[in-house]
């Protein structure tokens, strides 16, 4: 049975699309077959994260207007197998789509996929009702930042309200360093301010920046944050996996300097 | 129990038999139905009627007349009931009524086929694009925004990552071309897309589309930070169809010299 999973956050710049695109690279690691939507219609941008944009010739307008067909949308991942992505149509707004249009998109999605992941745009307007109308779940994404969780507060009051029962946090660019020297909230201070429970906690790391310009997600990969988000797809099927320990394995000579300040 | 109406189809019309033994008003729920039920068999053939059995006034005749328009698609073209002089009072109005319609459809007609013209020489003009025509279009397309033109296309300006800019002839950018651009939309596949520079996400021509390289994620540093801040030089520059592939080329005499878009329509 097919899994729709909205990923969404109120605030913008938090790591939205960053997430889906790792969350979906990851589940198809795991041999799921996963579909990622973007329903940021006019701003899209999952595109680009996955290095797709130059395949895009139909996008979730032309499928609502019955344009072409799901299947001339969709664009398989060119890296890995089994993900496929539908992208957001540019030049059109959020108003192109109705909360019903979207039920019933992914309605036809769920025939095909193990997961549906659904990538909402900032703010919760026209957009946001698009994107969480079709959701069985959500994961809230947020920095540990006191905007951010705020936003993220109102947000899964709003999920609360449409029914939305099982409803997950992500906190994402942690930076350890900072925690430690007591200059950043704790995840465990997000979740205490935001009263649901964590999913997985993303470590701040400038790889993700190269991620996202090269359209290379990192799930999978050999690094705390490709880990991280490894994890996360695992709870998402329901395996029961340990969180890491995030502060970065330090090289030999750090250790030494350790030493000698000790 | 004697029927108090029958409906009878005869070669030249239909003969309406009312009985005497009721009121007229009792019969004419009676004729209603008798018509209406009738109605698909009788089609929507022009016949006469022909009223017997009793003396019908001219206001019970016109009754009559307003339950078969009502009920059925048949056209009265006369009516013979059994009084001579009501025949001729009701026949005269009846024609008159006729020649109205007919001035109607007749009008209706002429106003269908003139528009169904227009919109034949509409798509003859979209097929049968003169490249010579062009739109001008001027300042840059940001992302997002798109511009389509019926015949040809000139862009004063930048077409940018995630803007589209399409035409039925050829698109002309006198600018940075990294969005989307499609020529030829209507079929034409000599149509061709013309850059100052040519660094497009997709090109698109009649029905071939191309899209950019991707770019290898190891040579990122060498790239530089993504492909809408790449810098290509490579001076004018156009993509059309050769050899049933979209191909960029210099624009330059030999491409002008060979161009069927622009030498074979004179």
């Amino acid at each position: 049975m097919a899994e729709v999973i909205v990923v969404t956050s109120g605030k913008g710049g938090v790591g939205k699309t960053t997430t889906t695109a790792n969350l979906g690279t990851g589940l198809s690691k795991l041999d799921k077959k996963v579909v990622l939507v973007d329903t940021d219609i006019g701003l899209r941008n999952l595109d680009v994260v996955l290095g797709l944009e130059n395949r895009i010739v139909y996008n979730l307008v032309d499928v609502v207007d019955g344009n072409c067909k799901i299947s001339q949308a969709l664009i398989k991942d060119k890296k890995t197998d089994g993900l496929y992505l539908l992208p957001a149509a540019q030049t059109r707004d959020k108003d192109a789509v109705t909360p019903d249009q979207m039920r019933e998109l992914v309605e036809e999605l769920r025939k095909d996929f193990d997961y549906i992941i659904l990538d909402c745009p900032a703010g919760i307007e026209q957009g946001f009702k698009n994107a969480i109308a079709a959701a069985d779940r959500a994961l809230v994404v947020t920095t540990p930042e006191v905007s951010a969780v705020r936003d993220a507060d109102r947000i899964i009051g709003l999920l609360e309200a449409n029914e939305i029962k099982n409803i997950r946090l992500i906190v994402n660019r942690l930076n350890v360093d900072m925690v430690k020297h007591g200059n950043m909230m704790t995840a465990e201070d997000v979740v205490e301010v935001l009263s649901i429970d964590l999913i997985g906690v993303v470590p701040y790391d400038e790889k993700i920046v190269v991620s996202t310009n090269t359209g290379t997600p990192l799930a999978g990969e050999d690094t705390l944050v490709g880990q991280s988000y490894m994890n996360i797809c695992k709870r998402i099927m329901g395996e029961d996996v340990p969180f890491l320990n995030l502060e970065a394995k330090k090289g030999f000579f750090a250790k030494i300097g350790e030493l000698f300040k000790g | 129990m004697e029927q108090n109406v029958t409906i009878k189809g005869v070669k030249s019309g239909i003969v309406l038999k009312l009985s005497e033994g009721a009121s007229f008003d009792e019969l004419l729920p009676q004729i209603s139905e008798k018509f209406e039920s009738a109605a698909s068999f009788f089609g929507t053939s022009r016949i006469v009627l022909k009223a017997e059995g009793r003396n019908l006034s001219e206001d019970e005749t016109g009754k009559i007349l307003d339950i078969i328009k009502e009920k059925t698609k048949l056209r009265i073209n006369a009516v013979i009931t059994e009084n001579k002089e009501l025949d001729e009072k009701l026949n005269e109005g009846i024609k008159k009524e006729n020649a109205l319609s007919d001035a109607e459809k007749d009008k209706k007609i002429d106003e269908l086929t003139e528009e169904n013209q227009k919109l034949k020489e509409k798509i003859s003009s979209l097929t049968g694009v003169d490249g010579r025509n062009a739109e001008i279009h001027i300042g840059s397309l940001r992302s997002g925004m798109s511009y389509e033109a019926e015949q040809s296309l000139i862009i004063l300006g930048d077409v940018k990552n995630g803007a589209s800019v399409s035409a039925g002839g050829s698109v002309f950018v006198i600018g940075t071309l990294t969005g989307i651009a499609g020529a030829g939309v209507y079929g034409d596949s000599t149509a061709f897309v013309m850059a100052l520079n040519m660094d497009p996400l997709q090109i698109r021509i009649a029905d071939s589309l191309a899209i950019s390289e991707d770019h290898d994620p190891v040579d990122f540093s060498k790239a530089g930070l993504s492909n809408s801040v790449r810098h290509v030089d490579n001076g004018p520059e156009v993509a059309e169809i050769t050899d049933g592939h979209i191909i960029i080329k210099p624009y330059d005499r030999e491409f002008l010299e060979n161009c069927a878009f622009l030498n074979d329509k004179s």
